[in-house]
């Protein structure tokens, strides 16, 4: 056993231990206690003040290694002796952003792609069940396999990639699906707040900006026929643009070959997504929508702004600031508050704030969220402690499923991230101080974002206006704007 | 229950490997059963597919047996009060996962109380909210899940902080009811959603007449209304007590000694509880049931479900490779496209104590011709009763199934369910799903999967109904 993991083994024993010394509470004893106190030995877990944060040794975050294949595509993988499955993920940096004047193409292409796995993955070895999710920044192919099935998926993959065209009859079907895609992430009504909000927060100047076409219609998917598929396919499906993943218990020098011979078919060339347009950063009104949906419960509010440039923080600091307004939002009674960081390549952070309220409370929910917002402050030496371990604790459940792992890697692939983000992470966890987590907190709410909520706007909407003017949307004629709500 | 539930049971019923990264190439090697080696070049194009076909993977297909994986090493005891612990040591994870599984679930509701464990469950979370606070604040979490025959409480929490884990599990056992904790749990259940309607809806016809599973996990507002803290209080006198309950642990370090430290934490008088007979059986099925669910904005849904009565393991491992096949191989999606609609299949078993559920869901456009796309489905159905399956697309859905469980072994909380539910040995359930056969699979879909046992519930919106073409066979009168 390493010194690590020795210490780690310790903790673990001590913590046993330290149960096993102490007087005998077990569930024979079953002493009642009011639900307002803790139990004896309920008592014992929470009388305690919180622990002390545990940085996370930046050694216990895995190490990335990143090789150069000879075929050009990128290999970044994990080794992990114990892992029984190789979790794979296959980035192209060819997102939404990327669709130029057609709308869908980028996932209208993968669909495409997938339907052509599934008939050229005839060796039994290969992934059945092959997944692609595409990003602004990226589209993910994501499979899970036993050791010798990687390579018979990847072979399969890359000749689908390698593809030259793809003809009418094969969009004309990707688009069908697509368009079934989409209809079914209209009515996904969680879904909807980070779709509006991403919508309405990125503006371009003139036009709409590539990272807020989140709502298509059917109209537009239409209008991706194979023609604009195969322009993408051939510019952005080539070996320079693509990034393999892998958390698995192979060795970088295993792993290498298996790529190298199983992409060798990937066309070579570069691909440049188009620069875009930074998003309007300046200030304006807070945009407030309430989508009408009456019997919604729970009602789901989602709050989106972009997250600090590099000059006021980190994305760790940000998630640290997220985790500190959740737990303030928590001892003001609103439970059920999560924060979502997600990086984007050609743009800022964007960080959402998740609360789920039941209906009956929701006006009161609406007022708390109103005045932790408006109250922010940096946090006190305890509320840094909570927080970090609140992030800790996300970092854990990221490292430690090698799927999850995979994400997590596949996501930095995606916006071009350092291979070393996650064991940075680990160390700003630890470096983070009161001050500097409450400067990145007032970068984000130094200017205005788009709230979305989704519930009764009839019982809801006069209590949403603490945030200003609201526009109610029906969900059943597009999402237009059915009236406005004023203060 | 929501029907993805019943994937992490089936998941959790399989066991799990090692890898095999040194092992030499995989050869042609002879499945059980009669592998057949499909021809390079005479496989049929799939829709839309170019005609030039890339050469990389025509290469002979490859069909072995499952990779060999070990089980991870765990122990286990009865502590003095009569819960069953496990601890299996993983220095691989940096977090613990811990399960406290009891061996009640919505299936053993009073006949006058359907979703009396559901509130149970969420009243006990509400109750413990102070030590749930406190393992969050510590970077950890809870989740409270009921299922048809077993509760849960599921913790993931950084290793250096399993004490308050413990803390939380032990007050699960001693945490004393009010009527403001049954008052607050019945208020987080929302209002089904019109696909969670239906598919509740299925579940009551698939099963009628047999109350454990006919009713929905959560019961319906009616049911729960008259439930009170004192007929909580006496469901969990014999169903929430040690011994009912598995707790399993998954972290770094000793194995051993965390089982010493779990002993002597939950010592104390035993209390052994009592698990109460439930009431019926499932009655042979002779009709198909249907339903259809018209709602403004719903999704065109078909869903299929069929009772799975006195079936063998070896005939329930066949189902879910059957399952799979109609999931990943996409014969409803080809039947269906015939008629230039795509679709959408979701096909599961959900292994059940008393009688399991095979369940078939397929998403459709909407003003699909439902008569015609029933047709289309339930086509594959008797294919798939009829031929046996094609030996490659059974090596594909036994390979699907066989990593699935494997990569549930790499999680914590995944392999802490599966030590809590008493999983079967790994090597064991790979033998299993070598067995099976494409002769297996066949039959075992025509003794369970026929027409005149089957539930079917269709789910539409009035407002897109397609078109009729009434007025068009009038006009040629």
């Amino acid at each position: 056993m390493s010194s690590r993991r020795a210490r780690a083994a310790a903790l673990v024993l001590s913590a046993f231990f330290g149960a096993a010394c102490g007087p005998a509470h077990g569930p024979g004893t079953r002493t009642p206690a009011p639900s307002a106190s803790a139990s004896t030995s309920a008592s014992t877990a929470t009388s305690e003040p919180p622990n002390p944060a545990k940085a996370v040794d930046p050694a216990t975050v895995p190490a990335v290694t990143g090789v150069d294949t000879s075929t050009g595509v990128r290999l970044e993988s994990v080794t992990r002796a114990s892992a029984r499955v190789a979790e794979i993920r296959v980035v192209v940096r060819a997102g939404s952003a990327d669709d130029g004047e057609h709308p869908g193409t980028a996932r209208t292409v993968a669909r495409s792609l997938l339907t052509a796995y599934k008939a050229l993955a005839t060796d039994g070895r290969a992934a059945t069940e092959v997944t692609a999710a595409v990003s602004p920044s990226a589209t993910t192919f994501s499979f899970h396999a036993a050791s010798d099935g990687v390579g018979p998926t990847l072979k399969a993959l890359a000749a689908a990639f390698s593809k030259t065209s793809l003809d009418a009859a094969e969009t004309r079907a990707a688009a069908q699906r697509v368009t079934e895609d989409v209809k079914a992430e209209l009515r996904d009504l969680p879904s909807l707040g980070p779709r509006l909000v991403q919508r309405d927060l990125f503006v371009a100047p003139i036009g709409r900006h590539p990272y807020s076409l989140t709502l298509l219609t059917a109209d537009e998917i239409a209008g991706v026929d194979a023609k604009a598929a195969s322009a993408f396919l051939s510019s952005f499906y080539v070996a320079s643009n693509v990034t393999v993943v892998a958390v698995s218990a192979a060795a970088p020098t295993d792993l290498r070959p298996i790529v190298e011979d199983a992409l060798a078919s990937v066309r070579k060339g570069d691909a440049r997504s188009a620069d875009v347009d930074k998003p309007e950063g300046r200030p304006r009104p807070m945009k407030v929508m309430l989508v009408d949906v009456p019997a919604q419960d729970p009602v789901l509010v989602t709050l989106g702004r972009f997250g600090p440039t590099a000059a006021q923080g980190t994305d760790t600091k940000t998630r640290i600031f997220g985790a500190a307004l959740r737990d303030r939002l928590t001892r003001q009674g609103v439970e059920k508050a999560r924060l979502e960081v997600t990086p984007l390549r050609q743009a800022p952070v964007l960080a959402l704030l998740h609360i789920d309220l039941p209906p009956a409370s929701a006006a009161d929910g609406f007022k708390k969220l109103h005045a932790v917002l408006d109250g922010w402050s940096a946090p006190s030496a305890d509320e840094l402690v909570i927080a970090k371990n609140h992030v800790i604790g996300e970092l854990l459940r990221t490292i430690d499923p090698p799927g999850a792992l995979a994400d997590e890697l596949a996501r930095g692939a995606a916006v071009d991230a350092p291979e070393n983000a996650l064991e940075a992470r680990g160390l700003e966890i630890t470096m983070a101080e009161a001050a500097d987590v409450g400067v990145t907190g007032s970068a984000i709410l130094g200017h205005d974002g788009v709230l979305v909520v989704v519930g009764d706007a009839k019982t809801l909407a006069p209590a949403l206006t603490v945030f200003g003017e609201v526009d109610v949307l029906d969900p059943n004629a597009g999402l237009a704007r059915v009236r406005s709500v004023t203060p | 229950m929501r029907l993805s539930s019943l994937l992490v049971a089936l998941a959790l019923s399989i066991g799990v490997a090692e890898p095999a990264w040194a092992a030499p190439p995989a050869t042609q090697a002879k499945s059980k059963g009669k592998p057949k080696k499909p021809k390079p070049g005479k496989k049929k194009p799939a829709q839309g597919q170019s005609a030039k076909k890339p050469t990389a993977v025509e290469d002979a297909p490859v069909i072995r047996p499952l990779v060999a994986a070990s089980e991870p090493a765990s122990v286990r005891a009865i502590a003095d009060s009569g819960l069953t612990l496990v601890a299996s040591q993983r220095d691989d994870f940096a977090s613990a996962g811990l399960v406290l599984r009891f061996s009640f679930g919505s299936a053993d509701d009073p006949a006058s109380q359907a979703g009396a464990g559901a509130v149970l469950l969420r009243a006990l979370e509400h109750a413990l909210g102070p030590e749930i606070r406190a393992l969050r604040e510590l970077g950890g979490d809870a989740t409270f899940d009921l299922g048809p025959d077993a509760a849960s409480v599921r913790i993931r929490v950084p290793s250096g902080a399993i004490d308050a884990a413990l803390g939380l599990v032990s007050a699960t056992f001693t945490r004393a009811l009010s009527q403001a904790d049954v008052d607050a749990a019945k208020a987080t259940f929302p209002a089904p959603s019109v696909r969670e309607g239906a598919e509740a809806q299925l579940v009551g016809l698939v099963y009628q007449g047999f109350f454990p599973y006919e009713h929905a996990v959560d019961g319906t507002a009616a049911s729960r209304a008259p439930i009170d803290v004192a007929a909580l209080e006496a469901l969990r006198k014999d169903r929430v007590v040690p011994g009912q309950a598995t707790l399993a642990l998954v972290s770094p370090g000793d194995a051993n000694a965390a089982l010493d430290g779990l002993k002597a934490r939950f010592t104390g008088p035993k209390v052994d509880g009592a698990r109460p007979a439930r009431a019926g059986t499932l009655q042979e099925q002779t009709n198909q049931r249907a339903a259809d669910v018209e709602t403004t904005g719903a999704p065109t849904t078909l869903l299929y479900a069929w009772a799975i009565r006195d079936a063998s393991e070896a005939e329930l491992n066949a189902l879910s490779l059957a399952a799979r096949l109609l999931t990943t191989r996409g014969a409803i999606d080809e039947s269906v496209a015939k008629l230039s609609l795509p679709a959408q299949v979701h096909a599961r078993l959900g292994r059940r104590a008393g009688a399991s559920v095979f369940f078939v869901e397929v998403g459709l456009p909407d003003a699909t011709p439902l008569k015609k796309a029933r047709h289309a489905v339930e086509d594959v159905f008797v294919a798939l009763s009829t031929k046996a399956a094609v030996a490659l697309d059974l090596a594909h859905a036994r390979e699907a199934e066989w990593v699935d469980a494997l990569a549930g072994l790499d999680d914590p909380l995944a392999s802490a369910d599966r030590l809590a539910a008493g999983a079967r040995p790994l090597g064991d359930a790979r033998e299993a799903l070598e067995a099976v056969t494409p002769e297996n699979v066949r039959a075992a879909a025509a003794k369970y999967l026929g027409p005149l046992t089957r539930a079917v519930v269709q789910v539409s919106d009035p407002a897109k109904a397609p078109a009729s073409k009434t007025p068009k066979k009038q006009e040629k009168h």
